[in-house]
Parts: structure tokens; sequence; C-alpha cells
């Protein structure tokens, strides 16, 4: 019992260093997309211990103070529902993707609510665009998810690993209509551009983060970094075939990567843009590839 | 016989209360919260017993019967909300008839959930028409009218369809219609279904809902939204698995119907939610939606589906209710329920605060509260019955909930708060207990499911439709696996991992609402800050075509078209004799072309 809580923890700070790590170097990539020099990779590690190590930081209220703690709650759970490499936490049999799907959501809400006590207009506008912006790509996650859930009879994570084990088994091969949909959902799902209208620091000045700084920023920046392995991990369990500790970490560092590359050339939409983007091309790809399983059955 | 004398002590206790408010206001209110507890406690040993009675009143007699699990399950929301509901109207403006028509509101759900016999059955519906319309009235009339017409519509509908079943059965008990054949069946499950539609507010029904829960009592909307709506629920539950099961279970088509229906009422709904800019109406909506999914659940009939439908309502009466009672506790507080006017409560009534806010957690599916269970039966089922479009458009409805319920929650509590707020206390002892209590059941049937499943397996097993493997803390299908207590606890732990780290950090200094970034600007009172006028403009404007096509304006132009007949068929009284004489005229010569000289013979 003991020794198990000491490896979730382990795995926990393994995460939090990791999706640091995979922040900071998503910098430096845009940096010398942008012919910028750029921050060190550890940069986001230091940002941390900095922002932790403030103190009389204002604060606007008990749920202001909450709000990213429940952020960082939520993509905790999350983490312990999806497998995670070779590493099987006991709790990906006992929650099937739909509770993820869910539990997914608790991290933003958690945000939401310390900003909205905020009381700053730009803070509100963000999670209003961040909500529908979800109206957007979380149907079109769905549909695309479904199609591999659907051929295997199995709604369990962790089961859609063990199926698609070896390399040329990879879901994305047989599904890659909906694969490449699914890509597109979590390109929004994590906020890069052209679907960064939540932060769009331009317009709305950082929004949710808006009034947040020292441990509260710090808190959102672990929650931040946790949540880049546990949407990209989702994917590749989903459609990438998991893998064991190395392979995850590279398959999951090269998604991300793909979408920063992506994010570094790309200007942003304007939301009922993004929103009606959604609504037109992905979820009728990802209608054709439910489709395309549906007829294959 | 004790169900009789919970209906005695009601019925009893109404025309008391209303008698003995005529001498004091405390005496009726003493009198009321009396009935209404001792109805509760006696429900509540009802548990696990089979009850009934029969009384015969002269031309026939009633029956009432606990024939079904549900009877029970859906008989104790209703005992517990009125009596929460009549707590928390000690406290507003009512007349003393209103707690009459409650009282007499609790007896007809309660015999209505336990009618087995077709006429006992109309006439506590009727019971329940009757005096909700009576609770609405004590806020507006106009919108208590208007849920008066929609509902004796569902009413004759209703009572086509019992005169058509005895005259084909020569029977007034509910039992399984056997020798009709499959278009009669049809007819007479339609009538039956589209009267219940009435009451549970399922699209195209459900006009009425807006008005009426946006001007009824604060406290009474607690009470039609968590309870009266059960009723419709119930009987669909009555229609599909007793009187025509055999021929529901065999109807596929007829199944995907109703789901489908279930599921655009979802999501219609919940797109018309994120518009409103009141509270009630919003929650209004949300309402409907919510149901929505539970028509959808039991429409598809399978073992899994039903039990996702029926775990469904019986969250929705737990999560409804409370978001209507903290509603009606800052409507006690400001007077108003318009979101735009409202904002910064939590600093003011925190636990108003932490109701409305567990309320929408649980609205929205968020485990571990008891919202979601229900939702993932649904989604499994769904799947495993192939109905992936009809999933699809339930999870784009569960995404709407997001966005009305943030929405929700934020313009009342949080944002800057209004000065003229600036002293507004909690709500009392009358509106925030039923908030704890309510807290309760949402958090505990989310960490063990099991307990409200026991009741459905025990419906699904009597009723020969199949059963869901469970337990208490965890549910399996084909497809998955939910272990609720899992969640509960990776939850907590996660939570206290996360305040460690959160304690880690230095300390922190609080900062009036305005201290914040404005980007150089100084702000005072003169600047609105609150962003709540038109919360989803963009979202509204991609979907200004769909908003526009509303089911009222079918209606406005029926009771134009009504109206405007109406007015040409009182044209021709023109009250000239000289044209009653062409009348006159007219009509002999019609006759004798008609029967063709024979008048004369």
């Amino acid at each position: 019992m003991v020794l198990k809580i000491i490896e979730y923890l382990g795995i926990v700070f393994g995460v939090i260093i990791l999706g640091l790590l995979y922040g900071g170097i998503a910098r430096k990539v845009i940096a010398r997309i942008h012919r910028r020099y750029g921050p060190p990779f550890y940069q986001n590690i230091l940002d941390v211990l900095k922002l932790f190590a403030k103190s009389n930081e204002a604060s606007h209220g008990v749920l202001f103070n909450l709000g990213p703690v429940i952020a960082f709650t939520g993509v905790l759970v999350s983490l312990f529902f999806i497998p995670l490499g070779s590493f099987r936490p006991l709790f990906s049999f006992e929650g099937d993707i739909f509770v993820v799907f869910y539990l997914l959501v608790v991290a933003p809400l958690g945000m939401a609510l310390g900003a909205g006590e905020g009381a700053n207009p730009n803070a509100t506008i963000g999670i209003a665009r961040g909500l529908t912006l979800m109206l957007g790509y979380e149907l079109v996650f769905f549909l695309s998810v479904l199609a591999p859930m659907i051929h295997y009879r199995t709604a369990s994570i962790a089961t859609l690993v063990t199926v698609q084990s070896a390399f040329p088994h990879w879901n994305v091969f047989p599904f890659f209509i909906s694969a490449f949909a699914g890509l597109i959902a979590l390109h929004g799902m994590m906020g890069e551009k052209p679907f960064d209208q939540v932060i769009a620091p331009h317009e709305i000045a950082s929004g949710p983060m808006v009034e947040y700084s020292g441990k509260f920023l710090g808190l959102l920046q672990l929650y931040h970094a946790v949540g880049i392995i546990v949407e990209t991990g989702l994917v590749v369990d989903i459609f990438f075939g998991g893998g064991n500790w190395l392979t995850f970490i590279l398959k999951t560092f090269f998604l991300f990567i793909t979408l920063v590359i992506i994010n570094a050339v790309m200007p942003r939409f304007r939301i009922g843009q993004a929103v009606k983007f959604y609504w037109k091309y992905p979820l009728v790809i990802s209608l054709i590839g439910l489709l395309i399983v549906a007829i294959w059955r | 016989m004790t169900l009789f004398y919970i209906l005695l002590i009601l019925f009893v206790g109404g025309i008391l209360t209303y008698l003995g408010a005529k001498i004091s206001k405390h005496l009726g209110h003493a009198i009321a919260f009396t009935s209404s507890t001792l109805s509760l406690y006696f429900h509540s040993i009802l548990y696990g017993k089979l009850y009934g009675f029969t009384i015969d009143i002269g031309l026939f007699k009633l029956h009432a019967v606990a024939f079904s699990p549900l009877s029970w399950l859906i008989g104790e929301i209703v005992v517990v909300i009125g009596f929460l509901s009549i707590l928390a109207s000690f406290k507003e403006k009512h007349s003393d008839f209103y707690y009459l028509s409650v009282q007499f509101l609790l007896a007809g759900m309660l015999l209505f959930v336990n009618a087995y016999d077709s006429i006992t059955l109309f006439l506590s519906l009727e019971l329940v028409t009757l005096f909700s319309f009576f609770g609405i009235w004590d806020g507006r009339k106009e919108s208590a009218v208007k849920y008066l017409i929609w509902n004796l519509l569902g009413a004759y509908f209703i009572v086509a369809a019992i005169a058509i079943l005895y005259r084909f059965t020569g029977s007034y008990f509910m039992n399984e219609v056997h020798y009709l054949g499959k278009a009669q069946k049809l007819v007479l499950f339609l009538l039956l279904f589209a009267g219940f539609a009435v009451k549970s507010a399922l699209m195209p029904f459900h006009v009425w809902v807006k008005d009426a829960y946006r001007d009824s009592p604060h406290s009474f909307t607690a009470l039609l939204s968590g309870a009266v709506s059960k009723i419709g629920i119930f009987g669909y539950f009555l229609i599909m698995f007793y009187t025509f099961a055999k021929f529901f279970i065999g109807a596929k088509y007829l199944q995907l119907t109703l789901a489908w229906l279930g599921g655009i009422t979802a999501l219609f709904a919940g797109i018309y939610a994120t518009t409103k800019d009141d509270s009630k109406e919003l929650l209004a909506y949300s309402s409907i939606s919510q149901l929505g999914y539970v028509v959808a659940g039991i429409a598809l009939a399978t073992p899994l589906s039903i039990s996702a439908g029926a775990f469904q309502f019986v969250g929705h009466a737990i999560f409804e209710t409370l978001l209507f009672f903290t509603i009606a506790s800052v409507a006690y507080r400001t007077g108003t329920t318009r979101m735009t006017e409202l904002g910064g409560l939590i600093k003011k009534m925190p636990v108003s605060f932490i109701g409305l806010l567990f309320g929408i957690i649980a609205l929205s599916g968020i485990p571990p509260t008891v919202g979601f269970p229900g939702k993932w039966m649904l989604y499994e089922s769904f799947i495993i019955e192939g109905r992936i479009l009809l999933a699809a458009v339930i999870f784009t409805a569960s995404i709407t909930a997001f966005l009305y319920s943030f929405r929700l929650v934020y313009s009342i509590f949080l944002g800057p708060l209004p000065s003229k707020y600036e002293d507004v206390k909690e709500a009392p002892f009358n509106f925030t207990f039923p908030i704890i209590v309510l807290l309760i059941p949402l958090l505990l049937f989310g960490v063990q499911p099991g307990i409200v499943l026991y009741y459905i397996d025990r419906f699904l097993s009597i009723f020969g439709i199949g059963k869901i493997e469970h337990s208490y803390s965890y549910i399996v299908t084909s497809l998955g696996k939910f272990n609720a207590l899992y969640v509960g606890i990776v939850f907590a732990a996660a939570f206290v991992f996360a305040f460690i780290v959160y304690l880690l950090g230095g300390r922190t200094r609080k900062v009036h609402q305005f201290d914040n970034f404005t980007a150089g600007e100084v702000v005072d009172e003169s600047y609105k800050l609150h962003y709540v006028d038109d919360f989803y403009l963009f979202l509204e404007r991609e979907i200004k075509g769909f908003l526009k096509l509303r089911i009222e304006s079918l209606y406005d132009w029926l009771s134009k078209f009504v109206d405007g007949l109406g007015d040409a068929v009182r044209r021709v009284y023109s009250g000239s004799h000289g044209d009653y004489i062409v009348y006159l005229g007219f009509t002999l010569l019609l006759l004798i072309l008609i029967y063709g000289g024979k008048l004369w013979f």
C-alpha cells in the first residue's frame, strides 16, 4: 500500500517534470521558428519554482484561491485513468473513455470558477470562448474516438491499448480518417493556434489567467504541464498504440511538437469562425470515419 | 392502509391549514409543517413493503397499489421535495390557499404513482394539474392559465385513451392489454404518451414550462421541476413496460422515434438554455433538456438504457431541485432572478453558492456526483445498441450543459458585487436547510450509485426486462466499467495532493474586487465589469438561423388561425333580418337539393 502510494507520487512528479520540459521545449521550438533564440528548455521548471517562491500575492477570495487547486486536481484525477506507457494504473480498468471525458472537464471548470471570482471581464470572456469552443471540438473528438471503440467493442482505454500492442496494429492506420479528425480536435483541446481564443494574449490579456500571479499561476502552470501529457497521452493510447515508457514519451513528445509547430505559424480564428470550422470540416470527416467503420464491420 | 392515511393526512392537513391560516399565519404554517412531516415519515417507513388500498366511492372503486418498485422511489422523491418546498415557502409571501394546494398536490402525486386503475390514474392526474395550477397562480396568473391549457390538452389525450381502452377491453385496470390489434395499440400508446409528454415537458409540448417555472413562487418551482415532472416520467414507465409492455418491447421503430424525440429535446432545450437571461428560464430549459435524456434512455428499452434513464431522473430530482432552491434563496434576498442584475454574491451567500456549485457540477454530469452514472450508462447503452448519432446528439446536449451552467454560477455568484447588494445576508434557515439536505444524496448516490440501482434492478426483474451488472460502487457493461467509489477516492486524494502543493507557496493578501488588471484604466462603480449581457453572443451569432426556428411560432400561427376562423364565423351573425332570411332560404334550397324532393312526401 505504502509502496503503491510512493509509486503514484513518483509518477505524478515524473509527469509534472515531463510536462514542464515539453512546454519548455515547445517555447524553444516556437522561438526558433520565429527566428528568436528562445529560453532554455528547462525554463518552465525555473518559472514554477520562482512562482512558488513569491509571496504577498493578490487574492480575490476563497474560490479564487481554490480555482487553480481544483484545476490541478482535475488533471491529476484524469491522469490516473489513462494508461501511461507500460505503467497501467489500477484505475484505468475502473473507468473507461467516458469517465475520462468528463474528468477532463473538471480542470477547465476549476480554472473558470477561480477566474470568475477574480471579477475581471477579460477572464470571463476567455471562459465563455473556451466553453463555446468546447461545443466544437468535443463532439468531433467523441465521434473520432468512437470509431476504434465500436470496432473493438470496448470503451476501456486499457483494452484499446492492448489490442494494438505491435507497431503495424496501431489504430491510426485502419482508422486514419477518424484519427485525423481526432487530431484536429486535440489541437483545439490543447488551445494551440488557431484555436487559442481562450488565452488570446493580444485581445483579452491571457483570459482566465489575467488575475493570477505567484503560486496560483504556478499551480496553473503545473495544471498545463500535466494537461499536455494527459491529452496527448489519451490520443497516443487510443490511436498510436500506447507503448512502453520510452515509446510512450517519444510518441507524446512528437505528437505535441507537431501541434506546436502548426501552432507557431498559424494566426488565430475568431471564436465564431473556430466553432463553425469544427462543425464544417472535422465533424464531417469524423462522421465519414464512423461510416466507414460501420460499413467495414 | 398506510398510504390511505398519508393521503388523508395531506387532504385534512390542507384544509386545516387553510382554516388555521384564517386565524393566524403561524398556526397555518405549523399545521402545514406537521402534515408534511408526518407524510414524509409515514411514507419513508413504507420502504420495502407492499402497500395499497381500495376504496369504494359509489360509482366505482379506487385502487391504489404500489405495484412497481418505482412507485415508492418517486413517492419518496415527492414527499421529500414537498416537505422541503413547504419549509422554504414559509419565508415567502403566499395566499392561505397556497398551502392547501401544495398539500393536495402532494396527495395527488402520491396517488398517481400508486394508481392501479385508470379512473384513479386520471383522477390523481387531474388533482396534480389543478393544484399545481393554483400553485403557479400564486405567482402570476397568465402563466398559470398557460400551464392549465397545455395540461388540459394532455388530460384530453389521456381521457380519450382511457375511454377507448375501456370500450375495447371492458376493464378499468391498467393491466397489460392483450386483445387489441397493433394499430389500435399504437394509437392508444401514442395518446397516452402525448398526455404524459405534456407533464414531463417533452418537445413539442414544452412551451408552458418556461413561463410556469419563471413565474411560479420560487419554492414552488423546485417542487414543479423536481417532483411534478416525474409524474410524466412515471407515466412513461407505466405505459411502456406495463400496459403496453409486449407491444412496446417489440416495436423497434417506435422506440427509436421516441428516443430521438428525447435526444432532440435534450439538445434543443440545452441550446435555448444558453441564450436565456433569466436564471429560472435557464433552469426551466435545462430541466427540459435533462428530462430529454431520461426519455431517450427509457424509450430505447434495453436494461442498461432503462437503468440510465431511471438513474437520470433520480439525479434530476436531486440537482434540479437543489438549483431551484438556491435560486429561491437568492431571489428571497435580492428580489430578482435576472442574471444581468446579480453578481458577486459568493461572499454574501456562501451556503447558497455551494449548493449551486454542486448543483451545476451534477447537472453537467461530472463524477463523482449523481449526474454522472446516469449519463455514463446512457452513452454505453447507445453505443452497444449501435445508436451512434443519438449518442452524439446527447453528448452535444451535455456540452451545452457546461455552457449554461457556467453562465448560471458566474452571473449570480461570481464577478463583481453590485453596490446595492453590499448588505445582503445569507438566506434564512428555511432555504439553506433544503440546500444542505439535498447535497447529501447528490454526493452519496454519486459515489454509491448502487443504492438507486437497487430499485431499478427490482423494477427490471419484476417487469421481466433483464438485469445489469453492478454493485454498490461500480457498474459494468459489455463496453467498460465505471467504479464510482474509486473515482471518488482518487478525486479526494488528488485534491489533497493539489492542496498540499498550494500550501507550499507563499502567503497571499486579500484585495478589493476592483483591484484588478484593467490595462491602466482606473475603474470604479460606473464601469460595468460584469460580463453578463449576451454571454454567448458569438455563439448566438453562429446559430442565428436555428434560434429563429421556434415551435412557439407554429402554435402562435395556429392560435391566430383559430382566432381568425372564429372571427369569420362570428360575421355570419350580422344582425340584419334580411341576411337571416337569405340564410333560411339557402338552407331550404340545400335541404331540397339533398333530399331530392323527398322532403315533400
